[in-house]
């Protein structure tokens, strides 16, 4: 291993890494309140409704196919529709599609792992459902979210090295370019690596200090 | 109430039962397991739905949903089996967020009757733990003071005390008692007929989903009008 | 964009051919990942501190990265050291690697969450540590493992065609060059995704079997 060439490819590799952030932050911003608000929303509704049940299939579809196939129907179809997207947007897009789709089971599952107690005891006092979503449930199931949304966090970001293959000149892109170069695949790999670690990193760290903030104040209940 | 029905697919929870309750008048309800008495009360205040029959409260008619059921939950408080605090907020906070949320009282105004409402319930110096922090016989208390901050006409207790250790119910029920005294309608389900005896005026027994005995607790111990009720009652103090 | 039910057969039989791989390569790595995954999950636990390092940095680093700089990694490695697989078997020992860190995770936490007791008991009957872990700890813990494990195979199964990109004959890789070949579209990216599903269902739904067969 070259420590001189590792220096070099690792600062040859900050403009993709700039790609995979943009991608990455973009899709999160987009899909979060997305995914969270359609998967309280489902939780809220009757199993049998019509919107429950084209919420449950897109999860299903979303859960059960690999992402790749996702990007290639983004990638492929959407031109068939007439729609031209530079291809940033369609990498955006398609991560979003795969990451609100499990962002609605996230939030989904949270709601409901709070007890039917809850809802009964809030209703007994006299709060109509909304209120005691707001009030109640959500503050107890934000809390049970925060773990699972953070995980979904760092695989939104790993899922984007595979946009390199409609050829994002994303991170992973660049480092399999570097290689197809001059094979050193251990040095460049390794400095690939590196730099997926550090930005999943920083985002964990501070996701969790938001989720600390959030909680010191007694979430979103009560502020005093 | 006037023939409330209620099923779970072809089983019928509560079949065609009727009940009054007077003003202040305190109605404890007892019966095997299964009878339904949990279906009854859940129907007062509609956390059951029943498929056919009226309830009405100080002449007004509960109705199946919407902005009249809300107001008069707000009127009818309701302790659970299982406390059901909201683990999230302090003690304190459990007891005014109904009324500041509800009734728009100011903050001021509502922690001072909660700090009222939990020395009723003997808990003034617990006010700013966690529900989780409690004993269950002290998240029972909450509970109650909770129930009594939205100023009920009637108070609903579902088994308050049977998921609680020995030593804790006394403590419950003693509030429950003075609660009674102190001239509140209250409907009971519970299997402590010791606490019958002293605070209902009347008792109801429920099998199968009717109410087949009731009487005041005297009659309803020494005179057991119906074979199901003696055999119950045999059970349960019998030993 | 129209959807014709021809296309949709005319490429059928080579999509369906590509689905037997992929449920191969899926399963293949999944059964590697399970053999290796308790021993490493025992050694990252009470090994030797050496041992504990050495695995815990491959699950952090394996877990930290995108699985297709793993495939990358183990598609230039293999050769480097003297290994020439095919495709195929590449993609197999990719996916073992992958498999088996989440399978690594999937093992400690189960052992863990059986508490203390258990381990207490089996030592204080004179069971040596690792013989407590293996014979009476493990076996134990092996109705907790069951579950995740059936998810784990399912994010196998999606990963598998990340193997496209070294060329492997699966479905995705297939699909892509049948639509450059055929220009047939949306009925191959559809009858993919539908295969993926079938796949992924059909397996979830047989482990959970297995796992109902194996907790009595
Ligand atoms: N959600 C439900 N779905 C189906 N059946 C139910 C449901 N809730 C109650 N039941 C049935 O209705 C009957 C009456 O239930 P209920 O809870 O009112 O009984 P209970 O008298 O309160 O019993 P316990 O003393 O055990 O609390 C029981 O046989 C029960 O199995
Ligand atoms: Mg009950």
């Amino acid at each position: 291993m070259d420590p001189v060439f590792m220096f070099d490819v690792l600062v040859r590799l900050i403009p993709p890494l700039g790609l995979t952030i943009a991608l990455s932050l973009t899709a999160l911003l987009i899909a979060t309140p997305i995914g969270l608000g359609l998967g309280t929303l489902r939780a809220t509704l009757r199993d049998q409704s019509l919107a429950a049940r084209i919420l449950d299939l897109y999860v299903f579809v979303v859960r059960g196919t690999p992402i790749l196939i996702q990007i290639f129907a983004v990638y492929f179809l959407l031109p068939m529709t007439g729609l031209k997207l530079p291809l940033f947007w369609m990498g955006v897009l398609a991560l979003v599609f795969n990451s609100a789709g499990y962002q609605i089971e996230i939030a989904r599952a949270g709601v409901n792992s709070v007890s039917r107690g809850q809802w009964e005891a809030a209703a007994a006092i006299g709060f109509n459902r909304s209120q005691s979503l707001l009030t109640f449930i959500l503050p107890q199931a934000a809390r049970r979210m925060a773990g699972p949304v953070m995980n979904e966090l760092s695989q939104l970001i790993k899922a984007s090295s595979v946009l390199s293959v409609i050829t994002l000149y994303e991170l992973h892109k660049a480092s399999e370019a570097i290689i197809s170069a001059n094979f050193r695949f251990v040095e460049v790999l390794i400095v690939e690596g590196f730099w997926y670690f550090v930005f999943v990193y920083t985002l964990v760290m501070i996701a969790r200090r938001i989720e600390k903030r959030f909680s010191a104040s007694g979430g979103l209940a009560e502020q005093r | 109430m006037r023939g409330i029905t209620k099923s779970y697919g072809a089983f019928k929870a509560l079949d065609a039962v009727d009940l009054d309750l007077r003003r202040g008048e305190k109605l404890v309800v007892c019966g095997p397991s299964g009878s339904g008495k949990s279906t009854l009360i859940r129907c007062i205040n509609r956390l059951e739905e029943p498929e056919s029959g009226l309830v009405t409260i100080e002449g007004q008619k509960v109705g199946a949903g919407g902005a009249e059921l809300i107001a008069l939950r707000r009127r009818v408080g309701m302790v659970f089996q299982q406390f059901n605090l909201f683990p999230h907020l302090p003690v304190i906070d459990n007891i005014t967020i109904g009324p500041r949320r509800l009734k728009g009282m100011g903050r001021a105004e509502a922690a001072d009757r909660a700090i009222a409402l939990l020395e009723r319930v003997k808990l003034a110096d617990q006010a700013h733990k966690l529900p989780s922090q409690l004993s269950g016989g002290q998240q029972q208390r909450v509970a109650i003071a909770r129930a009594l901050a939205m100023e009920p006409v009637l108070m609903l207790f579902d088994e308050p005390t049977s998921a609680l250790d020995p030593e804790m119910i006394k403590e419950v029920l003693d509030v429950m008692l003075e609660l009674g005294q102190q001239g509140m309608s209250m409907i009971v389900v519970t299997h402590e007929m010791g606490f019958a005896r002293r605070a209902a005026d009347r008792i109801v027994f429920m099998d199968k989903g009717r109410i087949v005995a009731g009487a005041p607790p005297r009659e309803f111990f020494d005179n057991p009008s119906h074979p199901r009720l003696r055999q119950f009652l045999d059970n349960i103090l019998g030993h | 964009m129209s959807v014709s039910l021809t296309s949709f057969l005319e490429v059928m039989p080579p999509l369906l051919k590509a689905a037997v791989v992929t449920v191969e390569i899926s399963v293949l790595s999944l059964a590697f990942a399970c053999v290796i995954a308790p021993p490493l999950a025992i050694a990252r636990m009470i090994g030797p501190w050496p041992a504990r390092f050495a695995v815990s940095v491959l699950v952090e680093a394996v877990r930290g990265v995108p699985p297709l700089v793993v495939i990358a990694f183990v598609y230039f490695a293999l050769p480097a050291i003297g290994l020439t697989f095919n495709g195929f078997w590449t993609g197999v020992a990719a996916l073992t690697v992958v498999g088996a860190v989440y399978a690594v995770d999937i093992v400690r936490s189960s052992i863990e969450s059986l508490g203390r007791g258990q381990k207490e008991a089996a030592l204080a009957l004179g069971f040596s540590v690792w013989r407590a872990y293996l014979e009476i700890l493990f076996p134990q813990a092996l109705k907790r493992i069951l579950p995740p494990l059936t998810n784990e195979l399912a994010n196998v199964i999606k990963a598998s065609a990340l193997l496209s990109v070294i060329s492997v004959n699966e479905i995705s890789h297939v699909g892509h060059g049948l639509i450059f070949e055929t220009f047939i579209v949306a009925e191959v990216i559809i009858q993919m995704a539908i295969l993926y599903l079938v796949i992924v269902g059909c397996l979830s739904a047989l482990s959970r079997a297995l796992e109902r067969r194996l907790a009595h």
